[in-house]
């Protein structure tokens, strides 16, 4: 009786129960029963978005390597690496460098993924959602492609997922062939788009990508044309500046990205631009050149406060909420003069646009009847109406002006592709 | 042939002497004149039982205590007087506790024919019957095991002339054959280092048989130190195993490795085995603290553990299958012992102090600094020579927040039984508080172990243990709630506090004070775990155990930052409540079967079935805009920010056996195997086979050895494959993870899959040799191995212009290889006992492969990097040359002789890794006193020293006064680079600047004992009695500049080792304890 009691117990514990080993993540989904559905192809895109938002992306490093990089800010904090931003002497194996460099790409490996889905992955979606959704996904490639040239010219341009670890090695393509596919994207893109929430990709958020594009590429025509259709759309400029960034989507945004308190998702620039004295980090401290350039009855100055000087225009700082203007109208006016003035074009036109912003920003109007002139206060208005909102490094580098102001070789107009891309990346030395 | 007869009995008699000093310390050692002339011997007994505690027992038919004898001596110990007068007289005596039996001695011991002896097997020490004593017939495979009364019977039909009972941890006694007496066997237990009994996987035996590389520390050893942790009392004391200190956090979880690190990405953390369950031992906050982790080891009481074993080579670990390439730890707990209950009380009081602090600049150099540094960089001085004249505030911040701390443990242990019945049962409590102020840990817990034989073939029993304990922590790193770094960063031109009372928080860095006394962070575990196991002998030889193990684990965290402390200001109070929890079911079967057969040849074998599952859930939640200072739980909070849950679960099932053949003690050979599968990996590769075999030969058993200075001389060698599995779940299928976006869920994908992915392997060769000599005083054991550590998970670097930042691939290769060097030797006389023991390890980390060789780079703070042919994670950066005389800034060297200086002009500027590392301890002991002094040193590692970055670049954190040597003017020669905010020379960059030589030797503990041994335990209350009054890290001998070379910032990380960064220092430890025994 003992024995046979022993014996079941035996068997029992020995039978192998190997059903056990196999088991299913919980947190996340096996990928090809991630896209199934349209919810599905929703969902994946609003992933994209989710990376635009990274802290190493639009939520902190573009911001920084426009401010910091250039002549708008210092660093005023602890962290030492972005000093050498501050000197002008970005070195490969710096970390944030590292971070700019995966952020925008991180967001076009995601772009390209449910690109592939869309294409290759049976689903049932009406044939114009379909359309819409790819020029979505064409968009924020094409907006990810732009910044990156714009920090690094020639760069490997990936237009497929990353599914297989092997053969992800490529060589970079010039900074034309770059912009050839940008354009290719977004003129796919362009006319598609219905819905007009600025959360989201619009056709007047591709518009006005064309028109950035073009304007980089030296084709004025296109970019004032793209220009004038944006300037000519339902949007329109808030009278008072200072509600730009502290309303949700008003009519003067074109794209802006939304930011919750949700801590996965945050925008910390609040805490990078307050004095230590309000909590913040100091690490975006406005320089005293870029203060001092403003004429003192400038509305846009009401935006720095105390003493020394901090930007205001991310406050909050324990939630993190505060939205990123990636595109609003006033960059159009401010474009289509530049374009104009640089293809000689009418000069009244020009003065019109440069004055509808001056005088929101509570200024006189400008006089000037010359190109060089205007485009020298053109260039200033952009860096008054756009301080501390990622634009003045890229600005400097497209006009090439940043020797001239900054006093540095044209060698460093461009950062050095990482370390990291270096040593993984065979097809690049 | 009486002769014969007699030199054999000497020889056991002999063997009883030499092992008496353990039990009859103090009696043996009276040394008695006797000078009898022709008078009867009962004289001479008559005289021993005056002069020494001893009485005689004999039967007056057998012995003739009137035999005339003529006999003198001159201070000759009581045994030696019996070892001269009774031989000849043909009686033998044996010592029992105070008594020696006399009893008259065999006649004509030789070929007499038995078929049937029967007798007992008692513990010389105390008289009470030993179990599973083996009792064997010379020549023969005839035998047979002592039952639990300690009896036995053997029929026999076969000639034997004697019969041997062996038992381990006791000598062994090779008994003659006389007539057919009831035989009453006394074991002695042995004091030598080969018979100590040794635990191993799934096994246990005498040191002298094993035939693996394992290291093994008693209980006494584990409760050396004062500390709560019991990994701990394992540093610097066995060849092979390095403990680090990840901080001087109390409660602060360390780094353990064994002969190195044998992997990169996995996990590098050894196995831990608490009787024979694998046991959860890691860190489950998730509040992150910067190497300042709890790992869930510390919930074992060190008092409650007999012995620790450390399997080192493949041989011992290949039978832990997946998990055995990084060695592994076996934790066996007391367990009860027969007799009367026995109650041991211990407790320690000490107090804590912080040995050595960075010395930083004061208000007036700090000022003049930040001036000069202005003026270097073309800007306005920033204070002027009156704001220097007049400043009244002056704040040395680290002598704000640390403090004198007290550090107390209680420890109750009770513990008995009889024949059938034994229990272990403790208690303890042990608080410390932390040299930071408001750091804290306090443990209590209890354990209760218990056998009980329910018949002649059952027997069941269980080991349990439940603890708890809390941990107020303060963060680590830069951030700004950790109090030694604002400490050394703050200026110390701001005040404590402002004029109304409140903490003063001005400036960039954080008050340390305000962080001390009003940030909580509470770490609470709650651990249970146990087992409950039950063994069948199914026949004499075979045997069946089923056990089954629990271990579950709550830990729970809760922190506060109310709105009045920095980082609480930033959200109006911030409040996180975390919980994980962790639940592991094991459930064991081993059959194991042991056969002997004629000419001293055995057969060991074990097959076993195990499996194990583990699942983990925890919640995190996340509040902000607090009511109040007061109300620090997110009930108070206005804003949720976030609330995350999750769950996840892993499994292995494993089949294994083992057989181990044996000659005469002389030779043996070994064979392991395991076959693991793991729900880690995809179906291709689930499962995986260990195997490993050893093989052991004693010379010093071998009739040709002749050796008078040898006791013992083995060589043993093994060769097997071990593997590890501690890697993340799924990583072999493509994954997308979610996130958010516009307050509606969105997906991603999170990772490149790697079908392909299986085990790490281990290949590893050891040659080992155990010599004892000099008469078992000087004990040596050398062991060489080579480990090679194969498909090396790795996470492969992809592009990041990929997306991925990497795959992780089984790419990598490394090796191990070193020597270990132990040896002891002991020296005892009447009055003084002395113990001395030397260890020395030295390995040698190589990286051999990785994935197109590309290097690793730019990792943590001292921008390690793995790169092939050099060890891992060693450090690599600019070489600093030296401050230009001409411009104050630091001129680096253009390796490449290009004329730029960049990234391609880093190199090898340090290893973390030392190049051999040990422990030296030593006992004195005269009378009741003993001296115990320890020493542990680590030599040729090199320390990142991150801090330095920090406080010695004239950037924006307070400096240390090492700046004041900084270069002034055009022409100066220093070592310390010019003030400057802007820096353009990045003087500050990851350079040899900032790494410095990390060998140290360490005055671990000095203590002073009296200790006092009740002889006869029945007539006095307290039977022992021990006073210690002890110093721990007493002193410091190294270069290191930083306040502790023991650092490691990044915790257990592998790769991220020897950097400082701010690290909570070690305390200089000052107790006095106690331990009495009723």
């Amino acid at each position: 009786m003992k024995r046979a009691l022993i014996l079941v117990v035996a068997l029992v514990a020995f039978t192998a129960c190997h059903e056990i080993l196999y088991i299913d993540p919980n947190d996340s989904i096996p990928e090809e029963q991630a896209i199934t559905s349209e919810s599905d192809v929703a969902a994946a895109i609003r992933g994209c978005y989710d990376a635009l938002q990274s802290e190493n992306y639009y939520g902190r490093g573009l911001i920084i390597f426009n401010e910091i990089g250039s002549d708008n800010a210092y660093n005023g904090g602890t962290i030492l690496e972005f000093s050498q931003l501050n000197s002008y002497n970005v070195l490969a194996d710096n970390i944030y460098l590292d971070r700019i460099w995966s952020g925008p790409y991180i967001a076009i490996n995601r772009c390209n993924t449910v690109l592939y889905h869309l294409i290759n992955t049976e689903l049932n979606i009406d044939e114009e959602r379909r359309t819409e959704y790819m020029a979505e996904l064409l968009f924020i490639r094409a907006l990810s492609y732009y910044n990156l040239t714009q920090l690094f010219k020639d760069i490997p341009l990936r237009l497929e997922p990353s599914f297989n670890a092997n053969n992800l090695d490529m060589a970079k393509s010039s900074q034309n062939e770059v912009f050839t596919q940008i354009i290719l994207d977004l003129k796919s893109a362009n006319n598609v788009i219905s819905q007009t929430n600025p959360h989201y990709a619009t056709d007047l958020a591709v518009k006005t990508l064309l028109a950035k594009v073009y304007l980089f590429m030296g084709d004025y025509e296109t970019a004032i044309s793209y220009a004038d259709t944006v300037i000519a759309s339902d949007r329109r400029l808030l009278e008072n500046y200072e509600k730009i960034f502290t309303t949700e989507g008003g009519p003067e945004s074109i794209f802006e990205l939304r930011f919750t308190k949700l801590s996965s998702d945050r925008n910390r620039l609040a805490e990078y631009c307050y004095p230590t004295s309000l909590k913040g980090r100091y690490e975006i401290a406005p320089a005293q050149d870029l203060i001092e350039s403003f004429e003192p009855n400038d509305y846009r100055l009401n935006l720095f406060l105390g003493s020394p000087y901090y930007c205001n225009k991310y406050e909050n700082i324990s939630g993190g909420d505060d939205n990123i203007h990636i595109f609003r109208l006033a960059e159009l006016y401010l474009l289509r003069a530049e374009a104009k003035a640089l293809a000689e074009g009418d000069i009244v036109s020009i003065r019109n646009d440069i004055n509808t912003i001056r005088n929101r920003a509570g200024l006189d109007s400008i006089q000037s009847d010359s190109y060089s002139e205007l485009l020298q206060i053109i260039e200033l208005e952009r860096r008054h109406e756009f301080a501390f909102e990622g634009h003045r490094w890229f600005d400097l580098i497209r006009t090439g002006r940043a020797a001239e102001i900054l006093g540095i070789p044209v060698t460093k107009y461009y950062f050095p592709i990482p370390l990291s891309e270096l040593n993984a990346n065979s097809l690049i030395n | 042939m009486p002769l014969k007869t007699h030199n054999r009995l000497l020889s056991i008699l002999t063997v009883f002497a030499i092992s008496l000093p353990l039990v009859g310390f103090g009696q043996i050692h009276t040394k008695l004149d006797v000078t009898i002339h022709n008078k009867p011997v009962k004289e001479l007994l008559n005289q021993i039982e005056r002069e020494t505690q001893y009485t005689f027992v004999y039967n007056n038919n057998d012995i003739d205590v009137g035999e005339i004898i003529t006999y003198n001596a001159q201070r000759k110990t009581t045994i030696d007087i019996l070892s001269d007068v009774f031989p000849p007289l043909g009686i033998v005596y044996l010592v029992r506790g105070h008594h020696i039996i006399l009893t008259k001695a065999p006649r004509g011991g030789l070929g007499i024919i038995q078929t049937y002896i029967s007798g007992i097997v008692l513990d010389a020490r105390d008289s009470l019957p030993l179990s599973g004593v083996n009792v064997l017939l010379e020549n023969s495979s005839e035998g047979t095991t002592t039952g639990p009364d300690g009896t036995f019977t053997i029929e026999s039909s076969t000639q034997a002339n004697s019969i041997n009972f062996s038992f381990i941890g006791y000598h062994s006694v090779n008994q003659q054959i006389i007539g057919d007496t009831f035989l009453k066997i006394y074991l002695q237990e042995s004091p030598h280092i080969l018979d100590e009994v040794v635990a191993y996987g799934y096994g246990r035996d005498s040191r002298k048989l094993i035939s693996s590389a394992v290291s093994s520390i008693k209980s006494n050893k584990l409760t050396e130190f004062t500390t709560p942790i019991i990994v701990e009392a394992l540093k610097g004391k066995v060849t092979g195993l390095t403990v680090c200190k990840n901080s001087g956090t109390p409660g602060g979880a360390m780094t353990v490795r064994i002969r190195g690190i044998s992997s990169i990405t996995a996990g590098a953390e050894p196995l831990y085995v608490v009787d024979g369950v694998p046991i959860i031992a890691r860190d489950f906050s998730l509040i992150i603290f910067s190497g300042q982790g709890v790992n869930t080891i510390s919930d074992l009481n060190p008092f409650d553990v007999e012995s620790i074993s450390i399997l080192k080579d493949a041989s011992a670990t290949a039978i832990y299958g997946a998990r055995g390439s990084n060695g592994v730890i076996l934790i066996t707990t007391k367990r009860g012992k027969v007799g009367l209950p026995a109650i041991t009380f211990h407790t320690n009081q000490g107090l804590q102090q912080v040995s050595n602090l960075y010395k930083m600049l004061n208000s007036k150099q700090f000022m003049q600094l930040r001036n000069e540094a202005a003026i270097n960089d073309g800007d306005t001085p920033p204070f002027s020579l009156e704001n220097i004249a007049n400043n009244s505030i002056d704040i040395n911040w680290q002598n704000q927040i640390y403090r004198l701390a007290p550090i107390q443990s209680y420890n109750l242990s009770i513990t008995g039984g009889n024949e059938t019945t034994s229990y272990f049962f403790s208690g303890h409590y042990i608080d410390q508080q932390g040299v930071v102020m408001g750091t804290d840990f306090s443990k209590y817990g209890a354990r209760f172990n218990f056998d009980q034989k329910l018949n002649k073939r059952i027997s069941i029993g269980s080991s349990l243990s439940l603890n708890s304990s809390t941990n107020h922590r303060k963060e680590g790193d830069q951030s700004l709630n950790s109090p030694v770094s604002m400490a050394l960063s703050r200026y110390p031109t701001y005040p404590i506090f402002n004029s109304d009372g409140t903490y003063n928080d001005d400036g960039p860095f954080a008050n340390p004070v305000s962080i001390v006394k009003q940030h909580t962070n509470l770490a609470y575990n709650w651990r249970a775990f146990g087992n409950v196991f039950s063994t069948f002998k199914l026949h004499d030889n075979l045997s069946y155990t089923f056990k089954y193990g629990s271990d579950f684990t709550n830990f729970r965290e809760h922190t506060f930052d109310p709105p009045s402390t920095r980082q609480g200001a930033k959200y109006q109070g911030l409040g996180i409540e975390s919980t994980s929890e962790v639940r592991k079911s094991f459930l064991s079967n081993i059959l194991s079967y042991k056969q002997r057969f004629s000419h001293g040849q055995a057969i060991d074998m074990l097959l076993g079935y195990e499996f194990e599952k583990e699942q983990r859930s925890s919640t995190y939640l996340r509040g902000e805009l607090f009511a109040s200072d007061m109300l620090e739980y997110i009930i108070s909070s206005a804003e949720k920010i976030s609330a995350d849950a999750f769950f996840d679960e892993s499994a292995i099932v494993s089949y294994f056996g083992r057989a181990r053949y044996n000659i005469n003690n002389r030779y043996m050979a070994t064979l392991n195997a395991r076959y693991d599968g793991s729900s880690r990996f995809s179906d291709k590769n689930k499962f995986g086979l260990f195997p490993s075999g050893d093989l052991m030969w004693r010379i010093s058993e071998e009739d040709f050895f002749s050796s008078s200075l040898f006791n013992e001389l083995k060589l043993r060698g093994s060769y097997g494959v071990t593997g590890n599995d501690q890697i993340p779940d799924f990583l072999y299928i493509n994954r997308f993870s979610t996130a958010q976006y516009d307050e509606w869920p969105a997906i991603y994908p999170a990772n490149i899959s790697n079908p392909q992915l299986k085990w790490e392997t281990t290949k590893q060769a050891n040659v080992g040799v155990d010599a004892s000599a000099f008469n078992h005083r000087l004990h040596i054991t050398l062991d060489f191995y080579h480990k090679k550590t194969e498909d090396l998970l790795l996470n492969k670097p992809t592009p990041p212009s990929s997306g991925f930042s990497g795959v992780i691939t089984n790419i990598g290769k490394l090796e191990n290889k070193g020597v270990e060097l132990q040896v002891s030797y002991n020296y005892t006389s009447d009055i003084i006992n002395w113990e001395s023991s030397l260890n020395l390890s030295a390995n040698r980390n190589k990286v051999t492969a990785l994935y197109n060789n590309q290097p690793i780079d730019n990792i943590g703070r001292g921008s390690q990097r793995i790169e092939v042919g050099e060890p891992l994670g060693i450090f690599y950066g600019y070489k600093s040359l030296g401050v230009d005389p001409a411009t104050g800034d630091l001129v680096f060297d253009d390796s490449n002789d290009d004329g730029i200086i960049d990234v391609n002009d880093r190199q090898k500027i340090g290893s973390p890794h030392a190049l051999f590392d040990g422990g030296l301890s030593s006992e004195l002991g005269y009378k009741n006193l003993t001296l115990n002094l320890f020493l542990q040193f680590s030599y040729g590692n090199q320390i990142f020293n991150g801090t330095r970055r920090y406080i010695e670049t004239m950037k924006a954190n307070n400096q240390s006064v090492a700046v004041l040597n900084r270069w002034q003017q055009p022409g100066d020669i220093t070592s310390i680079p010019r003030a400057t905010n802007i820096d353009p020379n990045e003087n500050n960059r990851i350079s040899s600047r900032f790494v410095e030589d990390g060998s140290y030797i360490r005055l671990k503990s000095l203590k002073l004992a009296y200790s006092f041994d009740e002889k006869s335990p029945q007539k006095a209350k307290v039977s022992k009695f021990h006073i210690y009054i002890q110093g721990q890290n007493l002193f410091t001998w190294t270069r290191f500049s930083g306040m502790d070379p023991e650092v490691n910032y990044a915790g257990v990380d592998a790769i991220r080792s020897g950097v400082e960064f701010f690290t909570y220092p070690s305390a200089r430890i000052f107790s006095l304890g106690l331990t009495v025994t009723f």
